[in-house]
Parts: C-alpha cells; sequence; structure tokens
C-alpha cells in the first residue's frame, strides 16, 4: 500500500473547502477554550495541572473528532452524496487514506495551534505554563484525538446512518474499559493486604482502568476521582490500536455497501446485536438492583430500557415487527443482565490480594492538603511495610469527629483518641507488574519525619513562579531565593519545611515544576530557613512601607499575628497612626526569624519585625487601642487553642463536622 | 465500448440485476429504458464505482473496469437525485470538477452556463429544479469525460432548454467521440437522441437495438382495398398488429418497407398510406412479439 499514491491532495483540500464551517470550528475550538482557561486562571498565580489546562482539549476530543470524521466521511450516509462523492473519479481508498491523513493532518494543527497559543499565553500571563507539559498535551492529546478518530472513522465504514456511527464508536471506545470499570466496582472496596490485617481503600483502583485508553479516562469521573494525565500504557495501546483501526477502516471501506445509506446495518441480526449491546449499561444497573432484590427499581429500569428500545428503532431507521422487537428486547436483556450480573459475581470471589513481595515500592503523593506530588519514592521492604501496618488501620475517607464548645469557641476533635495527632498521607502502591494502588492511610507524624529525614529527596533545580501579588522581588532577591530554596532541597531539611508550614500557611512560597509528566508543587514555608525568611520578610516589609507611606493619612485595618509568641495580646483595628510611622521609618530593617517577632498586617500588606515590645507599646498607648478595648474585641487571641482543648467538655450535638485536612494539630476553630 | 457480461447485484435478498448483458459502443447515445426499480441507476451506479457488484465484468475500452482514477476520469455520472455542496455556486462546482477531471474545461462550462443565463455566483440551492439539472449538466459536460452516464436527465428541464442540452451534447460528441448512455423511463425523452436503445426489465436487458434499424424495419400501413380482406389476406408477410375498422385496417409489418410497398401496390388498394410509428409504439409491438405487455414493463 503506497500511501502518497493513494493520497490526493487536491480531493482534500475541496474535502475541506466544502465543510469549512466545520474545520475551521475543529481548529479553533480547542484552542480558543485552552486561552482562556489559562487567561481565566491568570488572576491567581496559578500553575496548572496538566487536566486543568488541558480540560477543554480533554472535554473536546470525545466531540470533535467524530465531527471531523463526519465532515470527511459523512457523505456515505446519504444516498444522493454518496451518488455524487462516489462517482469522483477518485477510488475509494484514495478516499480512505486521503480522508485519514487530512483528518490526522487537521488534529496536528489544531493541537499545535493550542501548542503555540499555551505557550505564548504562558509567557505573558501571570498563568503558571509549563512548556514541558504544554508539549505532553500536544503529543498525548493529538494521539488521542486521532485515536477517537479512527474509531469513528472504522465505525463509519460499517454504518449506515449517523445515530449507528455514533453507537458503534461508543461500543468500540468504551465496551471493555466500562466492563474493567464495572469488574472494578465489583471487586469490593478493599484490597485485602496478605495477612488480613491491612486493607488498602480500592476506590481508586480504576486507574487502571483509565489508563486502557485517554477516552477511557471518563471512567474517573464516575468515581468522583478524575484526574487526567499522560500514560504510557495508554499511549502505547492508543497508538497501536488507531494503526489497527486505519487499516481495519481501509479495508472495509473499500468493501463498504453504499446502497444500504440510511439504515443501519446492513443485516438485521447485526442491528439487533449492536442494539443488545448499548444495553450494557442498563444490565450494569440492572444486574445489581436484582442482586439486591430492588425489585422496584428493576422494573423501574426495565420500563425505561423498553422506551429506550424502541426510540433506538426509531432513530437508526430499523423497522421490525412490534413482537419480534418485543422478543428481542426481552432475550438481549436478560442476555446483558446475565452476563454483567456474572461478571460481579467473578469479581466479588476474585477476593484480590496484595502480597507484600509484589510491592515495588510506594510513593507519597500528598501529605495533609499542603504537599503535592512528592515524587517520594520508597523502596525499603521494612519502611514499606511499617508504613502500610502503622498507618492501614483506618480506611474510611473521613474520620469521625466531634463537636465541642469551649468559652463560645467551637472545636472539633477526632472521636478516636489514636488518630489525633495522626497526618493523612495519599499513597501510591507500586506494584512490580506495572499496576498501580492508590490509598490514603492516617500516619503519626513522629513516623513519618523519620521516614523521610532518612530518604533522600531528589528535587533538583526549583523553579520559582510567583510569591505574592504585592510583593516585588528584585532580580538578586529572586535569584538569591531560588538558590536557597535548591540548596534547602538538597540538604534534606523539607522536613522542617513540613513543620512550619502547618503552622502558619500564609506565608509561603510556591515552587513548582514539570517532571516525570507531572506538576511537582512546593508550598515552602518563609520561615524554612534564615535565608528564605530574610530575602521575603526584607522585599514584604519594603513594599509594606511604599504603601503605607502612601496611605499614611487613611483608615488602615491592622491586625497583629502572635501565634508564634506566648504573649497575650492581640490587635485588631485601625491601624494608629504611630505604628504607621514606624512601619516608614524601619522598612530597611531586617528581621530575624531565630529571635521573636510579630506580624503586622496592613491592609493585608504585612511587615516583619523584631521589635515587639515596641510594636505592642506603640498600640497600647494609641488612641484606637482604647476604643479596641472598650469595645471587647480580642476575647479569643489571649489564649492557645491547646489551653481549651486541655480541659474542654465535650457537648451533644447531632453535627458532626469534617474537616479538610488533618495535620499536625487536627483542631479546628470554627469562628 | 462499454461491455457488460453476466452481472449481477442483489440487495439483501431481492436480485436486482440479473446476469445482465449488454453492449454500449463508443460514440453512441445509449438510451436505457425500462420501469422504476428495474436497475437501471443500479446499473449506471455500478458503472460508476459507487455500487459494488456481486459477480460478472464490466470492460470499458476492452479493460475491465476497476476502482482506480485513470479509469474513472473517463467516465461523469448525472444521478437521477442531484447533489450539490451546501452554498456552493456553479463556479464553486466547476472548480471542484476541475480538480479531480484533468480535462475539465472551464470556459467551456462558464460560456455554457451564460448561454444558458445561469448565474456561476449564484448559490446553486437557490435554483429551480430545472435550473439544478442545468448546472449539474454544464458541470458534467465539461468535464470532456469519454463516457457520460445521465440518469433521467432531462426530467424537469423545459423543452427549449431541453432541446439546446441535446445540441450541446450532440456537438460535445462530434468534437470528442463521447459515448452517452441515459436512462428514462419515458421513451419520449430518448426518442429524438438516442441511436441505441436498451429496455431493461426485470433485472436483464430484454431488448436492445439501435434506433435507425427500429425505425426502418417496421412500419404502419393504413390500407382499403375493393374487396372484403382480413388478417388472413397479410398471413405470409411478417405482421405484428392487424387491427380493422370498417374497411379500413392499420397494420404494423416488420421488414423490407420497399418490398412490401411494391407487393400491397399490386393488391391495387383503395387506400394506402405509410405512417411513421413513434419509437413508443415500435417498443409496444417489440414487447408484444416478445410476449410481454408493454405497460407492464415500462
Amino acid at each position: 500500500m503506497n500511501l502518497m499514491k493513494l493520497f490526493n491532495f487536491k480531493y482534500l483540500m475541496q474535502n475541506i473547502k466544502k465543510s469549512k464551517m466545520a474545520i475551521i470550528l475543529f481548529l479553533s475550538i480547542v484552542p480558543i477554550f485552552t486561552a482562556l482557561t489559562i487567561i481565566l486562571n491568570s488572576s491567581y498565580y496559578y500553575a496548572l495541572e496538566f487536566y486543568e489546562l488541558g480540560l477543554a482539549n480533554i472535554l473536546f476530543m470525545y466531540i470533535t473528532p467524530f465531527i471531523l470524521s463526519f465532515s470527511l466521511f459523512g457523505y456515505v450516509f446519504k444516498k444522493k452524496d454518496i451518488d455524487f462523492m462516489c462517482s469522483m473519479p477518485i477510488s475509494r481508498k484514495s478516499v480512505f487514506v486521503t480522508n485519514t491523513i487530512g483528518g490526522i493532518v487537521l488534529i496536528l494543527i489544531s493541537q499545535l495551534i493550542t501548542f503555540l497559543l499555551s505557550w505564548v499565553l504562558g509567557a505573558v500571563t501571570d498563568t503558571v505554563v509549563f512548556t514541558g507539559m504544554i508539549w505532553d498535551l500536544f503529543l498525548y492529546q493529538s494521539l488521542a484525538y486521532i485515536f477517537v478518530f479512527t474509531v469513528a472513522n472504522l465505525a463509519m465504514t460499517v454504518s449506515g446512518n449517523v445515530i449507528t456511527q455514533i453507537v458503534v464508536t461508543l461500543l468500540i471506545l468504551f465496551l471493555i474499559p466500562a466492563t474493567m470499570f464495572y469488574y472494578d466496582l465489583w471487586q469490593g472496596a478493599y484490597y485485602d493486604l496478605v495477612d488480613g490485617n491491612y486493607t488498602v481503600n480500592a476506590d481508586y483502583t480504576i486507574r487502571s482502568v483509565r489508563t486502557y485508553t485517554a477516552p477511557s479516562a471518563i471512567f474517573g469521573a464516575v468515581n468522583s476521582y478524575w484526574q487526567y494525565e499522560p500514560s504510557v500504557a495508554s499511549t502505547v495501546k492508543m497508538i497501536i490500536l488507531s494503526i489497527a483501526y486505519i487499516l481495519l477502516g481501509y479495508f472495509m471501506f473499500e468493501k463498504k455497501k453504499m446502497e444500504n445509506a440510511g439504515e443501519s446495518f446492513e443485516k438485521p441480526n447485526t442491528h439487533f446485536l449492536v442494539k443488545a449491546l448499548t444495553l450494557i449499561p442498563f444490565a450494569m444497573i440492572l444486574a445489581p438492583c436484582i442482586d439486591d432484590e430492588e425489585w422496584q427499581a428493576a422494573l423501574f429500569l426495565i420500563a425505561i430500557v423498553a422506551v429506550y428500545y424502541f426510540i433506538y428503532d426509531l432513530v437508526t431507521n430499523k423497522k421490525h415487527k412490534f413482537w419480534k422487537s418485543v422478543g428481542m428486547l426481552a432475550i438481549s436483556l436478560a442476555a446483558t443482565t446475565a452476563v454483567y450480573g456474572a461478571v460481579g459475581k467473578i469479581a466479588e470471589d476474585a477476593d484480590p490480594q496484595i502480597e507484600m513481595e509484589d510491592i515495588k515500592s510506594i510513593t507519597i503523593d500528598q501529605i495533609a492538603y499542603y504537599m503535592y506530588g512528592l515524587n517520594y519514592e520508597i523502596t525499603d521492604k521494612e519502611t514499606i511495610e511499617t508504613l502500610l501496618y502503622e498507618g492501614g488501620q483506618y480506611s474510611s475517607y473521613y474520620l469521625p469527629y466531634d463537636s465541642s464548645m469551649k468559652d463560645d469557641v467551637a472545636i472539633t476533635i477526632p472521636s478516636d483518641q489514636a488518630y489525633r495527632n495522626k497526618v493523612r498521607v495519599w499513597l501510591t502502591i507500586n506494584m512490580k507488574n506495572g499496576s498501580e494502588k492508590n490509598t490514603r492511610i492516617y500516619i503519626s507524624e513522629a513516623f513519618i519525619k523519620e521516614v523521610m529525614a532518612n530518604t533522600t529527596y531528589d528535587v533538583k533545580d526549583v523553579g520559582i513562579v510567583q510569591y505574592k501579588e504585592d510583593v516585588i522581588l528584585t532580580n538578586e532577591e529572586e535569584k538569591a531565593l531560588k538558590e536557597a530554596i535548591n540548596n534547602l532541597f538538597f540538604e534534606n531539611k523539607w522536613l522542617d519545611l513540613y513543620e512550619i508550614l502547618n503552622k502558619n500557611y500564609n506565608d509561603v512560597v510556591r515552587t513548582y515544576r514539570y517532571e516525570n509528566h507531572d506538576v511537582k508543587r512546593f508550598t515552602v514555608p518563609i520561615e524554612t530557613t534564615s535565608e528564605i525568611f530574610e530575602i521575603i520578610t526584607k522585599a514584604e516589609n519594603r513594599n509594606t512601607a511604599e504603601f503605607t507611606r502612601k496611605t499614611k493619612n487613611l483608615e488602615t485595618y491592622l491586625h497583629i499575628d502572635m501565634y508564634e509568641l506566648n504573649k497575650k495580646f492581640d490587635y485588631n483595628g485601625d491601624c494608629p497612626i504611630s505604628v504607621k510611622e514606624y512601619v516608614v521609618n524601619h522598612k530597611d530593617d531586617i528581621c530575624n526569624k531565630d529571635k521573636d517577632y510579630i506580624t503586622l498586617i496592613l491592609d493585608g500588606h504585612k511587615f516583619y519585625t523584631n521589635d515587639v515590645d515596641t510594636i505592642i507599646n506603640l498600640i497600647k498607648e494609641s488612641k484606637e487601642y482604647k476604643t479596641y478595648i472598650e469595645e471587647g474585641y480580642g476575647r479569643y487571641y489571649d489564649k492557645y487553642y491547646y489551653d481549651i482543648v486541655d480541659d474542654m467538655v465535650p457537648i451533644e450535638t447531632n453535627e458532626i463536622i469534617y474537616p479538610e485536612a488533618t495535620s499536625t494539630s487536627v483542631i479546628t476553630v470554627i469562628d | 465500448m462499454i461491455k457488460i457480461t453476466d452481472l449481477n447485484k442483489s440487495y439483501g435478498d431481492k436480485k436486482v440485476l440479473e446476469n445482465l448483458n449488454c453492449t454500449i459502443k463508443t460514440g453512441s447515445v445509449y438510451g436505457l429504458i425500462g420501469a422504476n426499480g428495474a436497475g437501471k441507476s443500479t446499473l449506471l451506479r455500478i458503472i460508476m464505482g459507487i455500487f459494488k457488484k456481486d459477480s460478472g465484468v464490466i470492460e470499458i475500452d476492452g479493460k475491465e473496469l476497476v476502482d482506480v482514477e485513470e479509469i474513472k476520469q473517463k467516465l461523469v455520472y448525472v444521478p437521477d437525485d442531484l447533489f450539490f455542496f451546501k452554498n456552493y455556486t456553479i463556479k464553486d462546482m466547476a472548480i471542484f470538477y476541475s480538480k479531480l477531471y484533468p480535462n475539465f474545461d472551464m470556459d467551456f462550462a462558464m460560456n455554457f452556463a451564460e448561454k444558458l443565463k445561469l448565474n456561476t455566483n449564484q448559490k446553486i440551492q437557490t435554483f429551480s429544479k430545472g435550473m439544478k439539472r442545468q448546472a449539474a449538466l454544464i458541470c458534467a459536460i465539461s468535464t470532456n469525460a469519454d463516457y457520460m452516464f445521465f440518469d433521467e436527465t432531462f426530467d424537469g428541464i423545459d423543452p427549449v432548454i431541453r432541446n439546446y442540452m441535446k445540441k450541446v451534447i450532440a456537438e460535445q460528441m462530434q468534437k470528442k467521440e463521447t459515448t452517452i448512455i441515459m436512462t428514462s423511463h419515458n421513451l419520449r425523452e430518448l426518442e429524438d437522441i438516442c441511436d441505441n436503445l436498451g429496455l431493461l426489465y426485470k433485472g436483464g436487458v430484454l431488448f436492445e437495438s439501435d434506433v435507425d434499424s427500429l425505425k426502418t424495419n417496421m412500419f404502419k400501413i393504413q390500407i382499403s382495398l375493393n374487396k372484403d380482406f382480413d388478417e388472413k389476406d397479410f398471413q405470409n408477410y411478417n405482421v405484428l398488429s392487424f387491427k380493422k375498422t370498417g374497411s379500413v385496417a392499420t397494420i404494423i409489418m416488420k421488414g423490407d418497407r420497399e418490398g412490401y410497398e411494391k407487393v400491397l401496390r399490386d393488391m391495387d388498394p383503395l387506400i394506402l398510406d405509410f405512417l411513421p410509428l413513434t419509437l413508443e409504439e415500435i417498443f409496444i409491438y417489440e414487447m408484444e412479439v416478445l410476449g410481454y405487455e408493454f405497460n407492464e414493463i415500462i
């Protein structure tokens, strides 16, 4: 098969010309929506994840390649279009090769436009767009679009109308991954670790399904854990399947019986078979209904299926005798329900276990909600075992919490004392066979510290993307900060970052890098090292002083952050003029993190100083402070929360509050 | 020349063409007639490569017809149900054809359209049915293809334009030895242009002949003799039909007209008129000879 001989450029150009509106839509829709994604996120100084940057690209993957296929091949569904197009002096082989190559080129052009637009917008907006990520997006989404396009083309070769083409496309794309997904769901929520003492929450085992092909990632959304990411397995599958579908489509298009245009399939039996396959989603719901003896739900579902079954014939333009259709419906539904009921039973009985010896490593994906993509891989057998047994006792998603009240302060703490000092950690268990199991565990702070302190952390060359919007670093400062953070990681000190992060997570430097097709996101508290602290606070003080100088005579709100100091003092009110003068006059002061210091927050702008007593005195001597005291504010800031916890009395409440994160301090104060 | 041998085609269980044999000479205008569903359009679609044949051989210029560009460039087809791309003008359609037919004559197409008073920049979808047919014919004729297939082509075209079209087709044939294959279920449409006719019935060519020999070999006479007479008086001649009303008989005869005229004059007739037969009449009588009711066939 000489592809170049079969490729007819003139025909392609004419074919594109006749469908120019659809083609223009195809070429522009993904770039436009991707550009919008970048622009709309530009105000958040945000590094987009792969699935976030590619959201439009991913969603349109299910539609636009099909539209492209229809634009190029849609004539095969209308008799008069066929008469015209097929009579033209171009062979069917040539038509198929030309349209397939043309479609692939159009897909690549669309993705290239998206790539270039993303790259330019990443450079001119504040959204963090990694070149590596958009390159990955270009390659992976191009493959995904080509894959869907080839599936749609293959479906076209066997279908007589567009509805049938859609149905066949969906069946080719989703029949196998849907069955795998169904199997996983029935397999139960837990994988047992060999000795039965530990269970891995298997909510996320559908990862294996999602890596079947890119479009099958949609099943991740069904399980409310949708994270679209490039996968080697998926890439290889899509390449192989695309080539296979192109070859198969080539031969089937050559033999396609054009006289069947308008009808679903040439043979009625094929129509019945495909229609029966479309009942699989219903069978997947009906089988468990019957298994659970939910007869009412089952009957309701059967009624829906019956309506669907007859509508299907109407839209696919196939007429059958009524009683024959009823009979086929009964047989089809019974067969599909029986098959998927059996699949469910097999899955249930499979009782999957994770053998310790099958585990290659464990990757810590996230700790609490603060550290993302740590790329932290544990290969030591003993550590893995200890980690899983230590943390694996609790498999439920949320810890049950109690609410209590003390001095008008509502406090929620874990009901189970054993979890009060545990941290939620997201893990990926990497199996030797290449599969992955994802789970969450609650693990003691002490243990995680110990493990991490003894493990090499392999982050290199961290790029600082953005610090707070109103803090402008000079080039020298930015260079120094980057160097400091790089040194920090090399010196294995990130454990300290973790400690500080949870105590004061507002003052952080966020750094990002794209590595191994994934965004590595680091949140570095400025208190991590003296060097970082000095760089940031100096820049921040400089900016705050400038802000204060400009607004000296205006009313400014002052908040004092005293969490780090055991001083029974708080202030949240109008900023005294004396404090403003202090800020302006001490703009070049350097704050030392190793001494006591306070943070003044003036209308959101921060000023760090070790001159704690001076500031407190300036405030206490001001008229604004007198008003503040007289009005009775500040009651909640004169104690540590721990003081409340120590002698709190649980109150009866029906409300169970689920905190978003469990960290070193497991207390959430609701004010 | 197009030679079709034992062509078969079925739509599911329904046989549409059954062992069809047919020969179309180069440079002729071949009229294919038959009732709706006789298989005329199917035959054209198979020749054009639109439908796949079940079995049989189609040869064009001595070579078996296969789905390759070089051979298909010799063929152009105007279907019964016309198709034009949405929002396309005649000029756009002409450009489309010109990209696929190397001998497409753009100047001829534009001049042709101008003579027919068709606006080449107007969207074809705004045209009347007849104008659309004209547009399709303009594009097809301008391809300069060797074989042109017109399926019920002159439907909806007014007589003046129809005659003009026929004239252009005749000129085209003179210019280049083009072979025209036209289908119709109406013999009158084909009468004044075709020089060969084939009658398609139940998937096969029931009858095939050139029009000139049909017209010269069959004739109608009105005769009255000075004595009482009946059909037996003509039993030695090839009489296809004999009808007598009063003393005048109308006879359809087949054979050598000059020979018959001499013999009939020898009978000393009171009236002897030779009347022309329409193609439809010729077919009716031919079919009757073959044992078919013409009205059932067309």
